[in-house]
């Protein structure tokens, strides 16, 4: 069953079409990024996926000081500050335009700002970026066709990512469900926080699911991902038991469920997590789960961080060191032994 | 007898049993040594690995000259040699002087053995470069002609040597002896002063042959007499009897085979830069296969042979791929050449086939090989794609299938077939800039008036461009003929004509290249106006000509060349660019295809720019795709860098698949990725070739590089005097590269996702 046929003018919200995606699901695959999350996870590498709005982001090493985005500002959202704080007069930033000049005292108003893209219009270098593009389903079809044969030959697909892509259960289900109908394999990169309808509405379309595990703890999840971990194992749990009941998963590792866990040094890459995420997948999730993926910390995010004007998450952290990820990926190895599971980390 | 050059031999070993990994070990530390002391002498060579060894210090002469591939180049003589004028302006030209000197030169150059190599034989220099001019003077190009190859910068086509595939085949069969006897033969038949002037030149490059691998025996016995080392010198006696034999006799022995080789190779080399070595698998087959069955040739030597093949020359090699009636010839020999490549780890162009009919394993060998040795190769084509291309000129399949790699970015039929692949290109940018000064001279400027003019002018430039070819082809025998590639050829002995002689018709076939160049330049150019000038209005037309004209000068130009800069680019998957280059292509194509040249000479499109980027961007001004004056355009097929913020192998497959122009000739695709891209990245590589050429792509270019080792490479190259690279069709190693070439290869690496 692959439901009605799909109008294709729905629209989502997406921050991000990567090509040749390697890292979301089997083979060479599109990954489409939707914004807007539950979580607010410390060590996100995507954070201009949490806010479900546009957003500007500005990369102050491209900027040239020319003030173009400021004159084209109709709301009053952009403007430049002396060193006393107090705004630039008309003449001052008429010199400014006249010899540009590293930008400093430069105050974006987020609340002010309409999102309309004028400044991101106006921008000659391409310093302003407004991140989230409101796209349809048949828009964002044409950006992942052209490498169907990409898919076919390596076993990949696309990859429905976010943010947390069940925020547009709509978007989502009528993507799957086209690149289902175009015999492209499907995969749901979830948090699958909330509640479990969103999940089930996707589920028909759906070949593979790739659940984020952050932490066992609740009171670690609570604390570095800002929501309760109940729902998400409560709905780990019973999408495991409608996977086995549908027999939906099989030896190709292409369908069924893989868990996939963040490890942050300081936060939960500890042997503790680490047993009692095995644990619950081996007496939870057995027989569902394909693959466990252990995914090292990364400092990506903090870049963007900074160009989204947000503090950091995680000053000081490290990158996980690959030695440790490697311990602690052999644990888990270990720990599940017997499961027909795969364990991989990077 | 003439002092024989043999390199230090401080790495011998002191135990008695040496392996064949030993030796081959021992030829590429003797190379690296080799290698260090050119960098040394001759500075920056950003061209192939060429073999080529230093004459000794005390007959070196450093000069300025034009390669074999029409670039200035430093380059060193070998002193001691005097070359005979037969021409005012001091140099020397067509067949019988061209063939005399050369021999002069074969006869006073040093043999070259290293007691480590089963084979003997390298070359210290070009004897193009003893050349004084590169043309005739009497030969008087019309001066329109050369004003349209001004106007457009036309590159190419007079003057231009190789570049196309003798077959081996008929050297294996009849050795040197076979050779002279054949020539002795056909010139009793045709008798003109022309064509005995040709078997005079034919002659003399026979006879300096054999002069040349005469004195190697020589060379060799004597080294064994003195050698202490009993492998050694059981080697160097070896290296003596087959040389002996080899001066007159066709090689009986696998070994005998890649010495032959060896020193043809090296002597079409030196000639004029020849590099085609064609389908060596199927060349050495028969010689492997009767040895293998008799017991007598081990994987292990044959390997050993061909390493000692391939250190001495980074020729061009296609493995596998279809025979004449289809059957994939893939064998043994296939996988022995690879592997052989494989161990020596020196810079190679090796190509393997890539096709429904072809052996995979052939492929997931090759990209084994890619990955682990990171030294870009070996190189992979498209062979459904560029056979059935090919046919589309009016060939049969069984002719289209029998087209080598041979070159860069090129095929040809062995010993069949005069192209001058690889030597003709029209820059897409000068069109460009040609076309857009005309339109604004009169008449409202647009869009539409704009593609109008470029139409127009391509038209012009190709029929340029047809004009050279037929004017080359008129006299080049007179002036630098083909002698070398003439003697495995099938026409030129028969019928006492060069194959640069196409109104003589001296081989079958003439598909003469002609390579568009600065695609990306250019289709992001017309995207970058559409929508700034002609759609959003950011800037007019004459704004636009005058930022070019000042090179994006003073604080507006650079805030303008920004803008335009970050106008969506081919490549990036369904933009306005994507569909320019497309255009572009199919324009170019259309325009080539129109017909043959004036003389009835048959074209075929490519897109490739070789090593031209940068001497073409020197010639040409700001583009609106936001290039600086004299920056170097676009490479090949391929996207600018940064063409998407995901770098994605796959969008770029795409889109250079789109642009192919379908006839045989290749639109290259050059790709470097990063190691750590993690996942089964063997399979990665293997599937997103696989379905490049599935989509119609003809060939792949692919670098593995540690982006952290490139860096700290291009700061001081010496760091890494080991680290090879595919530049674009050939591969050389980085510390051998200009800065400017660095350059360019560090900023794909950059862009890379």
């Amino acid at each position: 069953m692959t439901g009605p046929a799909v109008a294709g003018d729905t629209r989502g919200l997406v921050f991000d079409i990567e090509r040749y995606s390697t890292h979301d699901g089997p083979g060479t695959r599109t990954t489409v990024f939707l914004k807007g999350c539950y979580l607010r996870c410390a060590w996100c590498h995507n954070p201009e996926s949490e806010d479900a709005r546009r957003q500007l982001m500005f990369d102050a090493g491209r900027c040239i000081g020319c003030v173009a985005c400021m004159d084209a500002c109709t709301h009053d959202a952009l403007y430049l500050t002396d060193d006393a704080g107090d705004r630039l007069s008309a003449a001052a930033l008429a010199d400014r335009r006249a010899q540009p000049q590293p930008l400093t005292g430069r105050v974006y108003d987020a609340l002010a700002c309409q999102r309309c893209g004028a400044c991101v219009e106006a921008c000659y270098p391409g310093a302003l970026e407004m991140v989230g593009q409101r796209q349809t389903v048949e828009q964002v079809w044409q950006q992942i066709a052209p490498d169907r044969p990409f898919y076919q030959r390596s076993g990949g697909g696309v990859t429905l990512s976010g943010g947390e892509p069940l925020l547009q259960q709509r978007f989502s289900r009528e993507l799957l469900q086209r690149c289902r109908a175009e015999g492209v394999h499907t995969a749901l990169d979830t948090t699958a926080f909330g509640r479990w309808e969103p999940l089930a509405s996707v589920l028909p379309f759906t070949d593979l699911v790739l659940l984020d595990l952050k932490a066992m703890d609740a009171d670690v999840h609570r604390r570095w991902t800002g929501v309760d971990n109940g729902s998400i194992l409560a709905n780990a749990r019973r999408l495991a038991t409608l996977l086995r009941d549908q027999r939906a998963v099989n030896e190709t590792e292409a369908y069924g469920l893989w868990v996939r866990m963040p490890l942050i040094p300081g936060i939960n890459a500890t042997a503790e997590q680490v047993q009692a995420a095995a644990h619950f997948i081996r007496t939870e999730l057995e027989g569902a789960v394909r693959v466990v993926e252990l995914l090292g910390y990364h400092t990506l995010g903090g870049d963007k961080r900074q160009r989204l004007g947000l503090p950091q998450a995680l000053p000081g952290t490290a990158p996980m060191a690959p030695e440790a990820l490697r311990r602690q990926g052999e644990a888990m190895g270990q720990l599940l032994q017997g499961c027909g599971i795969t364990v991989r980390w990077r | 007898m003439t002092q024989t050059i043999t390199p230090p031999q401080s790495q011998v070993p002191e135990f008695p049993n040496l392996t064949f990994d030993d030796r081959i070990a021992a030829l590429r530390a003797t190379k690296m040594a080799q290698t260090k002391e050119k960098q040394q002498v001759i500075g920056a060579m950003d061209y192939d690995d060429w073999p080529m060894i230093l004459p000794p210090t005390e007959r070196r002469r450093l000069v300025q000259s034009i390669s074999g591939s029409g670039m200035p180049i430093n380059d060193v003589l070998l002193t001691g040699v005097d070359m005979l004028s037969n021409h005012e302006d001091g140099c020397f030209y067509g067949p019988e002087l061209c063939g005399a000197n050369f021999r002069r030169l074969l006869q006073a150059h040093p043999p070259y053995v290293d007691a480590m190599s089963s084979l003997a034989g390298a070359y210290m220099t070009n004897f193009g470069s003893y050349r004084t001019s590169g043309w005739r003077p009497e030969f008087v190009v019309p001066q329109d002609l050369v004003q349209l190859r001004q106007r457009y910068q036309l590159v190419g086509a007079i003057g231009a040597g190789q570049h196309f595939c003798q077959d081996l085949g008929i050297g294996l069969r009849l050795g040197f002896g076979g050779l002279l006897a054949k020539i002795n033969d056909y010139r009793q038949h045709n008798t003109t002063p022309e064509q005995q002037a040709f078997y005079d030149g034919l002659c003399h490059v026979i006879a300096g042959m054999q002069a040349w691998i005469s004195a190697g025996a020589d060379g060799a016995r004597e080294m064994a007499r003195i050698e202490t080392h009993p492998q050694l010198q059981q080697n160097l006696t070896e290296v003596a009897q087959i040389n002996e034999r080899l001066v007159t006799e066709a090689p009986m022995t696998f070994r005998e085979a890649c010495q032959w080789i060896l020193w043809y190779q090296a002597a079409a080399r030196m000639y004029n830069g020849s590099g085609s070595l064609g389908r060596l698998d199927e060349l050495l087959t028969p010689f492997y296969q009767r040895e293998h069955d008799d017991g007598t040739l081990t994987d292990d030597e044959a390997i050993y042979h061909i390493a000692c093949l391939l250190v001495r020359d980074t020729a061009y090699i296609q493995l596998g791929g279809p025979d004449a009636q289809g059957h994939d010839i893939t064998n043994a020999v296939s996988y022995l050449v690879l592997e052989a490549a494989h161990r020596l780890k020196v810079p190679s162009n090796v190509a393997i086939c890539v096709g429904e009919q072809t052996d995979p394993g052939l492929l997931e060998r090759g990209v084994d090989i890619l990955l682990q040795d990171r030294l870009g190769h070996p190189k992979f084509l498209g062979i459904e794609p560029t056979t059935e291309g090919f046919m589309r000129n009016g060939f049969a399949a069984e002719v289209a299938r029998t087209r080598a790699y041979s070159g860069c970015h090129w095929s040809a039929i062995p010993g069949r077939e005069y192209t001058l692949n690889d030597c003709v290109k029209i820059s897409f940018g000068n069109v460009f800039d040609v076309a857009l000064r005309d339109m604004m001279t009169s008449g409202q400027p647009s869009m539409a008036r704009l593609w109008g003019h470029f139409d127009e002018h391509m038209d012009i430039a190709v029929a340029a461009t047809a004009r050279s070819i037929d004017f080359h082809m008129r006299h080049m025998k007179d002036v630098f003929p083909e002698l070398v590639l003439d003697l495995l050829c099938y026409g030129p002995v028969e019928k006492g004509v060069d194959a640069s002689d196409g109104y003589a018709g001296a081989v079958e076939d003439y598909n003469m290249c002609v390579d568009g160049c600065a695609l990306a330049t250019i289709a992001d150019s017309f995207a970058a106006v559409e929508e700034h000038v002609e759609n959003r209005h950011r800037l007019t037309w004459a704004q636009l000509l005058a930022l070019l004209d000042n090179d994006w000068g003073g604080t507006e130009g650079e805030r303008f060349r920004l803008l335009m800069k970050r106008t969506p680019r081919y490549g990036s998957g369904g933009s306005r660019a994507d569909h320019w280059a497309q255009r572009i292509s199919e324009l170019f194509t259309r325009t080539v295809k129109a017909g043959p040249t004036p003389a009835g000479f048959n074209m075929i499109p490519g897109i490739f720019s070789w090593a031209n980027t940068i001497p073409l961007g020197k010639a040409l001004g700001a583009t609106p795709n936001g290039r600086h004056a004299g920056d170097p355009i676009s490479h090949g097929a391929n996207p600018d860098p940064g063409f998407r913020k995901d770098g994605a192998p796959t969008a770029m497959a795409v889109a250079i698949a789109a642009v192919q122009p379908g006839y045989g000739n290749t639109a290259p695709m050059q790709m470097e990725l990063d190691p750590s891209s993690g996942g089964d990245t063997r399979r990665q590589v293997a599937d997103l070739i696989r379905t490049h050429f599935e989509l119609g792509g003809t060939q792949i270019n692919l670098n593995i590089l540690d982006r952290a080792k490139l860096l700290e490479a291009h700061a001081d190259p010496s760091k890494y005097p080991d680290l090879v690279v595919r530049v674009t069709g050939f591969s050389a190693y980085f510390a051998s590269l200009s800065p400017e070439f660095r350059q360019l290869v560090v900023d794909r690496v950059l862009c890379e996702r």
